[in-house]
C-alpha cells in the first residue's frame, strides 16, 4: 500500500515536472493532411533546437506519420491530431512520409 | 497489394515470433494452448479497443499520451518477460521433472503463465491496433482499389501466422537439454530490446531528454524498417538508431535478469545444467 502511494506520488512529480517542461515548449507547428497531401509540404523548423509539430489529419483513413531520422512514429486517426516532440537536431532536410502510403505521400521538414 | 501485404506483415511479424517462442518456452505445461490462446484473444481485442480509442489517447498528457501508454506496457511486458525467466531458472528443473508425473506442473507453473500470457496480450495488441487502423483505413478512403488492398493486407496476416508457427515449430526441434537455455537466453533478449523501446517511446514523448544523441546509426546497412531489421529488432532488439540512453538501459535489464536468474537458481541445479 505504501508502495503504492510512493509510486502515485513518485507519477504526480514526475507528471508536474514533465507538464512544467511542456509549458515551456515552442509552440506547436502546423502540418495538414488532407486528401493525402501535406501542408505545408516543406516544413521550416530552426535548427539545433528542439521542435513541436501538430499533425492535423483532415482524411477519412487513419495515417502513421514517420520520420526515420527524426524518430518520428506516431499514428493519427482520421479526422483527428496528434502532437509530436522532435528534439534539437542539426540544420538538414528530413523526409516524413506516410507510412501507410509511404511511395506517394511525403513531406519534408527543413532545420535551418 | 503487395504494399499492403508488407506493411501489415512488417507489423504483425513481432508479435507473430513473440506467440511463437512463448509457445515454444510453455511447451509440455499441460493447458499451454488455453492460456496462449487466451493472450492472443485478448490481445486482438485490446488492439480493437485501442484503435478505436487512438484519438483519445494520442491527446491524453498533452498529447503524448500514445508514447506513455507504449512505454507503459512494454514496460509491463518487460517485467513479466524477467519475471518468468528468473522463476524458471529457480522450479525449471522440478517442473521439468514434474512433467513426467503430468497434472502438478500445471499448478506450477500457472503464476508465470499469467505472465506470458500478458506478454502476447501486449504484442498484439501494440501492433494489432495499428493493423486494425490501415485496414480500416482503407475501407473509408476512396482512392484505390479497397479489395486488393485489403486482400494485400490479409495476407499480410496470414504470414504472420506463419512466421509465429515457423517460430514455434523451429524452437521445438532444438532438443531438449539445450531448450531451456536456449529459450531463456532469447526471453532475456526480448525483454532487453522491449525495455529499450519503452526507453524510445520515452524519449518521443519528450518525457527523457538526458542521454539522448544517437550511438551509431546502421540504417544504411540494416534498417529497422526491413523485414530482416524487424526479425533482429525482435530477437536482439536491434534498433539503426539507438540513443545512449537506450544502449544503457538494453543492457541494464540484459545484466539484472541474468544475475537474478543466477542468483535465484538452487545450486545443486546450477551443476547439473553445468554437467
Amino acid at each position: 500500500m505504501s508502495c503504492l502511494k510512493t509510486c502515485l506520488l513518485a507519477a504526480a512529480i514526475s507528471g508536474g515536472a514533465v507538464l512544467a517542461a511542456y509549458a515551456a515548449e515552442p509552440d506547436p507547428i502546423t502540418v495538414t493532411l488532407k486528401a493525402d497531401i501535406f501542408t505545408p509540404a516543406d516544413v521550416k523548423v530552426p535548427a539545433n533546437q528542439p521542435f513541436v509539430l501538430k499533425f492535423v489529419n483532415q482524411d477519412a483513413a487513419a495515417a502513421e506519420i514517420e520520420a526515420k531520422d527524426l524518430k518520428i512514429e506516431k499514428v493519427v486517426a482520421g479526422n483527428s491530431e496528434i502532437i509530436v516532440r522532435v528534439q534539437a537536431q542539426p540544420a538538414g532536410r528530413y523526409l516524413f512520409v506516410n507510412e501507410y502510403k509511404e511511395d506517394t505521400v511525403k513531406g519534408y521538414i527543413t532545420a535551418e | 497489394m503487395l504494399a499492403a501485404l508488407i506493411i501489415v506483415f512488417r507489423e504483425v511479424i513481432e508479435a507473430g515470433m513473440i506467440v511463437g517462442i512463448v509457445a515454444a518456452v510453455t511447451k509440455g505445461v499441460r493447458g499451454h494452448g488455453l492460456w496462449i490462446g487466451g493472450g492472443v484473444l485478448a490481445g486482438l481485442l485490446g488492439s480493437g479497443l485501442v484503435a478505436a480509442f487512438v484519438g483519445t489517447i494520442a491527446a491524453a498528457f498533452s498529447g503524448a499520451g500514445n508514447e506513455l501508454f507504449n512505454a507503459a506496457i512494454l514496460g509491463i511486458a518487460v517485467l513479466m518477460l524477467g519475471w518468468h525467466n528468473i522463476w524458471m531458472a529457480r522450479h525449471g528443473r522440478e517442473m521439468a521433472i514434474d512433467l513426467k508425473q503430468k497434472g502438478q506442473a500445471v499448478a506450477k507453473g500457472r503464476a508465470s503463465l499469467y505472465g506470458l500470457a500478458a506478454v502476447i496480450a501486449i504484442a498484439l495488441l501494440r501492433e494489432g491496433s495499428e493493423v486494425v487502423l490501415f485496414l480500416f483505413g482503407i475501407t473509408v478512403s476512396d482512392g484505390g482499389s479497397p479489395l486488393a488492398l485489403l486482400t494485400g493486407g490479409l495476407g499480410g496476416l496470414v504470414l504472420g501466422v506463419l512466421v509465429s508457427m515457423l517460430t514455434y515449430v523451429g524452437l521445438v526441434k532444438i532438443p531438449p537439454r539445450y531448450l531451456f537455455g536456449v529459450t531463456s537466453a532469447l526471453i532475456a533478449f526480448l525483454a532487453a530490446g522491449m525495455a529499450a523501446q519503452a526507453i524510445s517511446f520515452l524519449e518521443q514523448g519528450g518525457f527523457i531528454q538526458a542521454l539522448g544523441a544517437t550511438v551509431w546509426n546502421s540504417s544504411a546497412i540494416l534498417s529497422d524498417h526491413s523485414i530482416g531489421g524487424r526479425i533482429l529488432h525482435t530477437l536482439i532488439g536491434y534498433s539503426d538508431r539507438p540513443s545512449q540512453l537506450q544502449v544503457l538501459v538494453y543492457l541494464a535489464t540484459l545484466a539484472a535478469i541474468f544475475s537474478l536468474m543466477r542468483v535465484m537458481a538452487p545450486p545443486q541445479t546450477n551443476r547439473a545444467s553445468a554437467a
